[in-house]
């Protein structure tokens, strides 16, 4: 698993990071940031609970980010 | 028959999500907005959805012989599932050589939702219309 990021920021003099990596592909990753606000919004699952499971999920997967 | 009723006359995954209408259009728009991005070929994002449900169980997609091209993408879609922490730098590279960044980024992203949506359908016990 690297430790750098392996693809350049998309946005000069920015830092590479999951937003300005995946600006590479603009209206892919704008209708990702769609889903994933509705995701967040309103439904029958609290936003507390939405995170705990974020987290968990996070953890078991072994993610750093 | 799923444990959740379709609230749509199909039995696929968005028709599951019908019962959250505004996710249901997001999400269909974020999938569509991924095939409609000519930075991959639609046929190697093709091969790579058949490959992640292959993983999870799905028909074996029997490749014919693949293109350096493919056979990169291919490997993604093969460590995407159970396997992304031993996608390499090299994988990347490859991935950036054939189709540049803004094609890794949206393979990348492809993968990871095939995977998302091969996982749902199995949650979900709902058989993906092709």
């Amino acid at each position: 698993m690297s430790t750098q990021p392996r693809i350049d920021s998309a946005i000069p003099g920015e830092v590479a990071n999951f937003g300005t990596v995946t600006a590479h592909s603009p209206e892919v990753i704008a209708r990702f940031f769609d889903l994933y606000a509705e995701f967040w919004q309103d439904g029958e699952v609290s936003a507390e609970l939405k995170e705990l499971t974020r987290i968990r999920n996070a953890r078991v997967t072994d993610c750093g980010y | 028959m799923g444990w959740i009723e379709s609230r749509d006359a199909g039995s696929d995954l968005a028709g599951v999500l019908g019962h959250r209408p505004e996710l249901q259009a997001k999400y269909q728009a974020f999938m569509g907005a991924i095939e409609a991005d000519e930075a991959v070929p639609a046929d190697i994002l093709r091969l790579c959805k058949a490959r992640v449900e292959f993983v999870h169980g799905g028909e074996d997609p029997k490749h014919r012989d693949l293109t350096d091209a493919e056979a990169c993408a291919v490997k993604i879609a093969d460590l995407m599932p159970h396997g992304y922490h031993s996608i390499e730098d090299a994988d990347v590279t490859a991935l950036v050589t054939h189709f540049g960044e803004r094609g890794a980024v949206n393979l990348l992203t492809a993968t990871s939702f095939y995977d998302v949506s091969a996982r749902l359908n199995k949650v979900f016990e709902i058989k993906e219309q092709s």
